[in-house]
């Protein structure tokens, strides 16, 4: 357990579903061989397979004793091949062939993009952003037998030491995202690093800074200052995904709050859910509706001209508000100082 | 009053317990121990002694006539005791039938032929990065995979090399007593790495030895040059099998056996 966390809140009533956030990632750091098919942020469309597919069904973190549950390894079937097109003969070799994928694209990445709910008449479906949670308790550093993830204690980043990573993938199998991903050139595991050298600078996260809907908060949750203290300790409005594998995740969300099915405009959200409760109850655990509950009083707070701390660091206006990065400090919590 | 006595009674009985215990934690162990030419069962490899002239280079043939000189030794192979959580760790009682042949040159290089069975071929096939300009096949094959392990071999020497009292852990070796390794994985070639200890073992990305690796109609054939051996060096052997996700301390493996 570090003593300091970065973490990050996204606020999924902002999220397009534009992946700008997927590809600021992987022009910054996956565009290197063996990476190909690697996203270490990713968006999917819930309710749906996830990426890759069924990682919040198949297992992984840890059981009511504490003890590691690892799920299969999921084969890149699972994950969706990076796909190589022969733009060389099309348009260099003279063929007459349309431009084709070397294999029959069948799953990947948002795959089920927009399906959504199976309620035809009302159609209902969020966005879901992921990166590596950076947990409290990282199963994926359990479960290597050589040590090679560590837990940076001044910031709570979780990194794979590539010096001593062997890949074995018993990381993969611990983590219950799926955020591990196997280089097979490398031959070991990589992951998302909380964009560290970016935060060291004072810049935001590539996911963060890069995003059109402005829907990521970074900061310190031990800083009372920050927009994620306050956001998820004080407000208490944004909650880890899947709590229930007992790793600490510490990338909150906050859960998606659509109209109602029915009534009148201004009928409570909780009356007759668009999203059906248990949707939200797997992703984000039991407390979520309490949590769309305080989010519905704060929005009403405004509509009858009150003020809410909440909804003004939602709205995030500039990046000001959306980011508390404190380097300095950092910097000095690294020396030891 | 009455049961003073029976108190005494117990207090003597346990200081005196505690007596025979100190005594028996400080008795030297080779004294509870059988004595030394008792208690060791040497498992003894007899290299062939090479011709003068012979180079380890020719040795790398696994056909080289030498080999079929050296003697055969079925090797004794063991799996891993469960340490993992979760899944594919049982032991569901395979083992590979596995032989060794040592041949020791002139100057005091040994090399080792390790040979088993494995009916399936696990490859670690590098990914590669594909022009898409100009690229001299429409859809080269891709054969990145995740979820697969490679076939792969090792022998485990102490880096204290000559008789040895008594042999490091199994394990990787221990503190104060490390371990070299000449590890083979099937696509990837050879490396050698070094331990003391389990979870400790490190390896240098760009030292690649030398070694040969054939596949057979049975299994694998591989020779691995394992450098200066003096007589009655321990060397033990591991297999790891692709196709049963063995990698890591899930493998077969041997318990210390002599190179005289």
């Amino acid at each position: 357990m570090s003593k300091h966390q970065y973490a990050m809140v996204m606020d999924l009533n902002k999220c397009l579903g534009c992946h700008t956030c997927t590809l600021a990632c992987k022009k910054q750091w996956t565009d290197g061989d063996g990476m190909a098919y690697m996203y270490w942020n990713n968006v999917e469309t819930r309710p749906g397979q996830g990426y890759p597919k069924d990682f919040d069904r198949i297992g992984g973190g840890f059981d009511a004793r504490g003890n590691l549950r690892p799920s299969k390894l999921p084969p890149l079937e699972d994950y969706g091949e990076a796909l190589e097109y022969d733009y060389g003969q099309r348009l260099f070799g003279g063929s007459k062939k349309p431009v084709m994928p070397h294999v029959l694209a069948d799953y990947g990445p948002n795959f089920d993009e927009d399906m959504g709910g199976k309620d035809t008449k009302n159609p209902y479906y969020f966005y879901l952003p992921r990166i590596c949670n950076h947990c409290t308790h990282p199963a994926c550093l359990e479960a290597c037998p050589r040590k090679a993830i560590y837990k940076r204690a001044e910031d709570g980043i979780v990194l794979v030491d590539q010096e001593r990573c062997r890949g074995y993938r018993h990381c993969i199998r611990a983590c219950p995202y799926k955020k591990l991903y196997f280089n097979a050139v490398e031959t070991m595991s990589q992951k998302c690093i909380f964009c560290y050298p970016r935060l060291e600078k004072g810049r935001p996260n590539a996911c963060a800074a890069q995003c059109p809907g402005r829907l990521r908060f970074v900061g310190i949750l031990d800083d009372p200052e920050s927009p994620v203290h306050k956001l998820v300790l004080k407000h208490k409005v944004a909650l880890g995904l899947l709590p229930q594998r007992g790793t600490g995740p510490n990338v909150y969300y906050v859960p998606p709050f659509l109209p109602p099915k029915t009534g009148h405009p201004g009928a409570s959200v909780s009356g007759d859910p668009r999203l059906p409760v248990k949707v939200l109850e797997h992703l984000f655990g039991p407390k979520v509706m309490d949590v769309v509950r305080t989010l519905e009083k704060e929005l009403r707070r405004v509509q009858q001209g009150g003020k809410s701390e909440v909804l003004d660091l939602l709205i995030g206006r500039n990046a000001a508000v959306r980011y508390a990065l404190r380097p300095e400090i950092m910097r000095r919590r690294a020396a030891g100082k | 009053m009455k049961q003073k006595p029976l108190i005494l009674l117990g207090a003597v009985t346990a200081a005196l317990g505690v007596l025979i215990a100190v005594a028996i934690a400080r008795t030297p162990a080779s004294s509870i121990l059988p004595a030394e030419s008792e208690k060791k069962t040497v498992l003894k490899l007899t290299p062939l002694a090479a011709p003068g002239g012979t180079t380890v280079k020719a040795l790398l043939q696994p056909d080289h006539a030498l080999w079929s000189k050296a003697p055969q030794i079925p090797l004794r192979l063991s799996r891993t005791p469960p340490l993992y959580a979760g899944g594919h760790n049982q032991d569901d009682g395979h083992r590979p039938s596995a032989t060794v042949r040592l041949v020791r040159l002139a100057d005091g290089d040994l090399v080792v032929r390790l040979a088993w069975t494995d009916p399936t071929e696990d490859i670690s096939r590098r990914s590669r990065r594909i022009a898409d300009v100009g690229a001299p096949r429409i859809y080269s094959k891709h054969p990145h995979s995740v979820a697969d392990f490679a076939d792969a071999a090792a022998v485990m020497i102490p880096r204290k090399r000559g008789p040895h009292a008594s042999y490091p852990s199994l394990m990787m070796g221990h503190k104060g007593a490390p371990v070299d390794l000449y590890f083979w994985r099937a696509g990837l070639g050879f490396q050698k790495l070094a331990a003391a200890g389990r979870g400790t073992t490190t390896h240098k990305r760009r030292l690649r030895l030398s070694g040969a690796a054939r596949r057979t109609s049975e299994g694998w054939v591989v020779v691995l040059p394992v450098g200066k051996v003096p007589a009655k060096t321990p060397v033990s052997f591991a297999i790891w099998d692709g196709k049963r996700r063995h990698r890591d301390g899930l493998k077969y493996f041997t318990v210390w056996y002599e190179a005289w």
